[in-house]
């Protein structure tokens, strides 16, 4: 991982966590959703330029970021 | 036994040579598994919802008029404030007010008939010189919905206005807007003293309408809370991938090896911040 990758990540996340606590709660839920596609779409950019990308590693990226969105989901349905 | 179970968590949590150098339950499997599993979660979770709601409702509520009024009374305290002490009558306004809210499907401090929230103090024989209301719906639990109050500057200065004296809550659910919704209702007021010494000459009419103190259907039976198990579970879920990518991460860079997976401490942030997410949300409206 460059540095560059590293520092653009935090960045991302640091805004995200700040928009986590401070946005409105619509606001809040579709931050976190384009989140996951930041972190899935990415990765596969630096995999690729790495030269590291194949199948099972963009599976990984995929079913962890589903399991994300769909914990997400299980938590709206249940705060009724 | 004793053997077994932790060779099972050896083989789950620590990479080696017979889970080919990764924690079994970051294997593809197992993730997918972990995501079915959710999945199933989510489907029962929005059955419920649709079918019998009021069970899930029922179930899933945790607004108790007494910690409402506890939390509002402990955030006028940090500013100094008086203590509000619960009316019955402003109570059962407030329950009224709710009901009207369901019956006339609305979400908003006037009634599409262009009822205000004023009338149902009068109504109830109430008698004000300031008068305030605060609403909110879709919350879990009392500590949340005085949370959001006082994350809103008009509600705020509501909850804090040092006029009021008095007090009534009603927490109540039904189908609001095609959706089941639990309404919590907040009526804050300053009673009129000419009007009060003469109201309370005679007596007042018995009335079965539910207030903070003898609300027993207010305080639902909680055989499961649904959002506090539901949000737990998630949470243990993600923390569980956390801490095994942590542990991955760390015996790899321990090792020096070289394998083709995903980056795990990408992995860990995005959790995390989910895990912020999920412990941050707050799924409740105000107005």
């Amino acid at each position: 991982m460059k540095r560059i990758d590293f520092i653009l990540l935090i960045f991302i996340t640091i805004i995200e966590i700040l928009v986590l606590f401070v946005a409105p709660v619509q606001t809040k839920k579709i931050s976190l959703y384009l989140y996951a596609a930041y972190y899935v779409s990415w990765s596969m950019i630096v995999h690729a330029r790495e030269k590291t990308l194949s199948t099972k590693i963009v599976l990984e990226y995929f079913l962890l970021a589903a399991i994300a969105v769909v914990a997400l989901q299980v938590l709206l349905i249940t705060s009724l | 036994m004793m053997h077994s179970f932790t060779k099972f968590l050896r083989h789950a949590f620590l990479p080696h040579q017979e889970n080919n150098y990764r924690a079994k339950v970051l294997h593809h499997d197992s993730l997918t598994y972990i995501m079915g599993l959710l999945l199933v979660t989510a489907l029962i979770f929005r059955t419920s919802a649709t079918t019998s709601f009021h069970k899930v409702l029922g179930a899933s509520l945790n607004i108790q008029t007494q910690a409402l009024l506890a939390d509002t009374n402990k955030e006028r305290a940090q500013y100094g404030l008086n203590a509000l002490t619960i009316n019955k009558q402003l109570s059962e306004a407030a329950a009224d007010k709710a009901r009207d809210m369901f019956a006339h499907d609305y979400w908003n401090h006037y009634s599409p008939t262009g009822t205000s929230p004023w009338y149902f103090f009068t109504k109830h024989n109430y008698r004000y010189v300031y008068a305030g209301e605060n609403l909110a719906k879709d919350f879990s639990d009392s500590p949340k919905v005085i949370q959001a109050w006082m994350q809103s500057t008009k509600h705020r200065e509501n909850i804090l206005r040092p006029e009021y004296t008095e007090i009534g809550f009603a927490v109540e659910e039904g189908m609001l807007q095609g959706k089941p919704t639990v309404l919590v209702v907040q009526l804050l007021a300053t009673p009129d003293p000419s009007y009060v010494s003469t109201a309370n000459s005679p007596p007042q009419p018995k009335s079965n309408v539910l207030n903070a103190y003898n609300a027993p259907s207010v305080q639902k039976t909680k055989l499961i809370n649904t959002a506090i198990w539901g949000r737990n579970a998630m949470l243990f879920i993600l923390a569980i991938l956390i801490s095994a990518l942590a542990i991955d991460m760390y015996i790899f860079e321990k090792q020096k090896m070289y394998r083709s997976t995903g980056k795990s401490m990408y992995h860990i942030i995005f959790l995390f911040v989910v895990i912020v997410g999920i412990v941050v949300i707050n799924t409740g409206a105000i107005i």
